[in-house]
């Protein structure tokens, strides 16, 4: 990890294995790359390789493929299945004041819109009127004002307003891929599937922060179709399913589900977490999720140093946060033992390797910062949820379960 | 009666007076001309009024509603009087905890112009805050019906579920009613056996769609388990034949656990119920702690041991069971079962034969030569077709590749194209 570490930006290139005749040629700018191989619309692999001369050459690429052998394998068994009638759907994006990272994305929702599916932005406590402006370009994209700000307030705005049977979330910094909605759609043919989760890979490579993102966390949860519910998987360990940035709910299982808790997440104290919490709770109520790698997200990771170390500070912050809820709202006890346990096993552990400077680790400030946010975070989360419930209050009886009566 | 009716739908029904109200309110609003349906409501032992508000609802109902009751304490029973006292083509039986949705009676008899029997999709209904067990026999109902639902599978026995099931009447008339042995459990499973015995094909309608509302829980489920135990070996007295593919690898298969288990359970036949409260608590008790690893063994035990019990039951007061084991012998594979090599493809005739009589004894799929799968001898199973071979065949190809270069071959049509 360390010696990738140095290198300077890395490139990033999407390589369609139907299409590999010539090699890789215009990396210049570059000493390495990161490969995101691809059949369809389905990733099969990656590589990081060496850049030569601004070259990959083919010879190598057909080397490294031979390690993806299964998931091709398996991509084309999926090709070979008759198809199988889509749900209708609604994409929802949810972004706060970032009008350039949308200026990005509503190209590929457009495409979406045109297609038929209903598209909405929920524009999450503006402060200016840019990204009102911006969708007002795209006649057939809806725009939604959130006035209360939370990332979850938002996800849940965009769930009650929605019309189609599914509803599909990614980020304002993301980019969707062809055929993304339609990936994640075909996996609800199985009715107890709640929620399928994409594969997300990074949209740059361009600075230290947003390498040592991609190879230390990243949001990529491998190259095979995988199920999970209660009997395989501990659900406090919901990250390893995917992520908010790419993710696809089936509306009618929010009456047994919930929606997402407003007390989580970007926006409040908690700063991160919600996507996290509302898996648990999928899996929980005995659904079972998918992780789907033919629906594919390009996201942009933090570019600065300081918005990561805020970041893992939020990670910190927010995985605590909602073991938190699920401990005392859930009555989830194993809380007790894996909260501790992790500690031990991550953040602890993390920081202490960091300090005697152990090759390959973790940088002592991300460390550091992660471990604070955990002893933030169940205070965090009692504090939002104080404040969630006074807005409550204050707007009576908007309460999210009455709204949930209405919508299912 | 001028004309034949066209349906008759039969609802055994036991003190649920306000869900068969439900229910019948529901078959009301079928988009079915209602002078061809007849509803057969039968009350068994009945002491909450269920007979009379039928009778009441009888006058107002805009199909014909018939009422009997008898004391018989058999779904069975209560089945058959219904099926002799139906006049339509085509017998529909419902349960009463069954909410019937739009269209599905038409979808019933669609599926029947080209299938004999045609399985109804009863969407399991639980609480919004549903137990850890409801959750599960959601689960296992869907996954039932989605396994059916996929072209190739190859019906069973176990695949008739007797709560929204249509058949034609002269069909269920010829193969004999419900076998009134089977009282309480399993009785469909054994018309499923005498129907696949004549050849009946089967066919799975997600259109034909019910809500089915889920009351048990797993105390009853625990002692459910039992009869199945005791109507199992019931039913491998009936037809020998099931006895290997039910009992035949049990003790072939099973771990040191489950051998002293059944042991145990053979041992502990009077004490059962108390035995098996014990272990609900155990299992209350894990999930209360959300131990979920322990939960999951301790419901093993519970089933395994509810089964066991049931078992022993039926093959005479326990002790002998073991024994009574030990004589199943497991299914195999004759060594000259018939062979389907694709590398060398039978002409179409051959073929036909090959299937033919793989379906009695079993099939051995093979790539010139090399074992690539093998089809058991099953009992109890719609005649083996090519369809069943590759939705086998595909199914095996998620984990070794062979399978699925022989699927390609079978398939010559798609071409197997490495990118690289």
């Amino acid at each position: 990890m360390s010696s990738q570490h140095q290198g300077g930006p890395v490139a990033v290139c999407d390589v369609r294995l139907e299409h590999l005749t010539t090699d890789l040629v215009g990396l210049e700018a570059y000493a390495r790359a990161l490969l995101v191989l691809r059949m369809g619309s389905t990733v099969v692999g990656q590589a990081w390789v060496e850049v030569n001369q601004g070259r990959v050459p083919v010879a190598r690429i057909r080397e490294l493929v031979q390690r993806s052998g299964w998931s091709i394998w398996q991509h084309m068994l999926d090709e070979a299945l008759p198809p199988t009638v889509l749900p209708s759907a609604t994409v929802v994006v949810c972004t706060r004041d970032r009008p350039d990272d949308m200026r990005r994305c509503l190209p590929g929702l457009a495409r979406l819109a045109e297609a038929g599916y209903e598209v909405l932005v929920v524009d999450n406590n503006p402060s200016s009127e840019a990204t009102a402006q911006l969708v007002a370009q795209y006649p057939l994209i809806r725009y939604l004002c959130e006035p209360l700000p939370g990332l979850d307030r938002a996800r849940n705005r965009g769930l009650l307003s929605a019309r189609g049977e599914i509803v599909a979330f990614t980020d304002d910094d993301a980019v969707v891929d062809d055929g993304w909605l339609e990936a994640l759609l075909r996996n609800f043919a199985d009715p107890m599937v709640a929620l399928v989760t994409g594969i997300t890979m990074p949209l740059e490579l361009e600075t230290p922060a947003q390498i040592w993102f991609e190879q230390a966390h990243g949001f990529q949860r491998g190259f095979e179709r995988r199920t999970f519910e209660l009997a395989t998987i501990n659900p406090l360990s919901s990250g390893q399913m995917g992520a908010g940035v790419n993710m696809a709910i089936r509306r009618q299982a929010l009456r047994t589900i919930g929606l997402f808790d407003e007390a989580l997440d970007g926006g409040s104290a908690s700063l991160s977490g919600g996507d996290q919490e509302f898996f648990f709770r999928v899996l929980r109520r005995g659904y079972r999720v998918v992780y789907e790698p033919g629906a594919l997200v390009w996201h942009r990771h933090r570019r600065d140093w300081p918005s990561l170390r805020r970041t893992l500070y939020g990670y910190g912050v927010g995985l605590y946060a909602w073991w938190t809820r699920a401990l005392l709202v859930e009555r989830e006890w194993q809380t007790l033992i894996v909260g501790v346990r992790w500690f031990r096993q991550w953040h602890l552990r993390n920081l202490v390797r960091a300090l005697l400077r152990r090759p390959g680790v973790m940088p002592l400030d991300l460390a550091w910062a992660e471990f604070q946010g955990v002893f933030h975070g169940p205070g965090a989360y009692l504090r939002a949820r104080q404040l969630d419930q006074r807005t409550a209050q204050i707007l009576q009886g908007s309460g999210s379960n009455e709204c949930l009566d209405t919508l299912v | 009666m001028s004309h034949m009716l066209l349906v008759s739908v039969i609802i055994p029904t036991h003190n649920r007076r306000a869900s068969l109200l439900r229910c019948l309110d529901a078959l009301a609003a079928q988009d079915m001309p209602m002078d061809q349906v007849e509803v057969i409501v039968v009350a068994d032992s009945c002491h909450d009024a269920s007979e009379q508000a039928a009778r009441a609802y009888a006058a107002e109902a805009p199909f014909q509603l018939r009422v009997a009751s008898h004391a018989a304490r058999s779904a069975a029973a209560t089945r058959n009087l219904g099926a002799q006292m139906a006049r339509g083509a085509v017998l529909v039986f419902l349960d009463d905890d069954m909410v019937i949705l739009p269209g599905c009676l038409r979808a019933h008899l669609h599926a029947l112009q080209s299938y004999d029997v045609s399985i109804g999709y009863s969407q399991p209904i639980i609480p919004d805050r549903p137990t850890h067990w409801q959750m599960g026999a959601r689960q296992w109902w869907e996954d039932r019906f989605r396994a059916m639902e996929v072209a190739g599978y190859r019906f069973s026995y176990h695949d008739l579920f007797s709560g929204n099931l249509a058949i034609h009447s002269e069909l269920f008339s010829r193969v004999g009613e419900f076998d009134l042995a089977f009282a309480g459990r399993l009785e469909d499973y054994e018309l499923g056996v005498r129907l696949l015995q004549t050849g009946a094909q089967f066919a799975f309608t997600r259109a034909a769609h019910t809500r089915h509302y889920e009351a048990s829980d797993l105390d009853t489920w625990v002692r459910r388990v039992g009869y199945d135990g005791e109507a199992e070996v019931q039913m491998v007295r009936k037809h020998p034949a099931l006895r290997s593919l039910i009992f035949g690898d049990v003790l072939a298969v099973a771990d040191t656990v489950t051998k002293v288990m059944i042991r145990v359970a053979a041992a502990t036949i009077d004490q059962g119920p108390q035995i098996e409260q014990v272990l609900v608590a155990l299992i209350r008790f894990a999930e209360a702690l959300t131990l979920r690893h322990r939960r999951a063994q301790l419901l093993r035990v519970a089933r395994d041991y509810s089964y066991w019990r049931g078992v022993a039951r039926a093959v005479d007061g326990g002790g002998r069971v073991s024994t009574w084991l030990r004589e199943s012998k497991p299914l195999v594979l004759a060594a000259d079962a018939p062979v389907l090599d694709l590398a060398d493809p039978p002409l179409g005739g051959t073929l036909d034969a090959l299937l033919a009589a793989g379906t009695r004894q079993g099939l051995r799929v093979t790539l010139a030569g090399v074992k690539v799968y093998e089809v058991l001898p099953h009992p109890a199973a719609e005649p083996l077709r090519l369809e069943h071979i590759r939705y086998l065949l595909r199914e095996a190809s998620r984990h070794k590749i062979l399978p699925g270069v022989v699927l390609y071959m079978m398939q010559k049509e798609q071409r197997l194209c490495w990118p690289v």
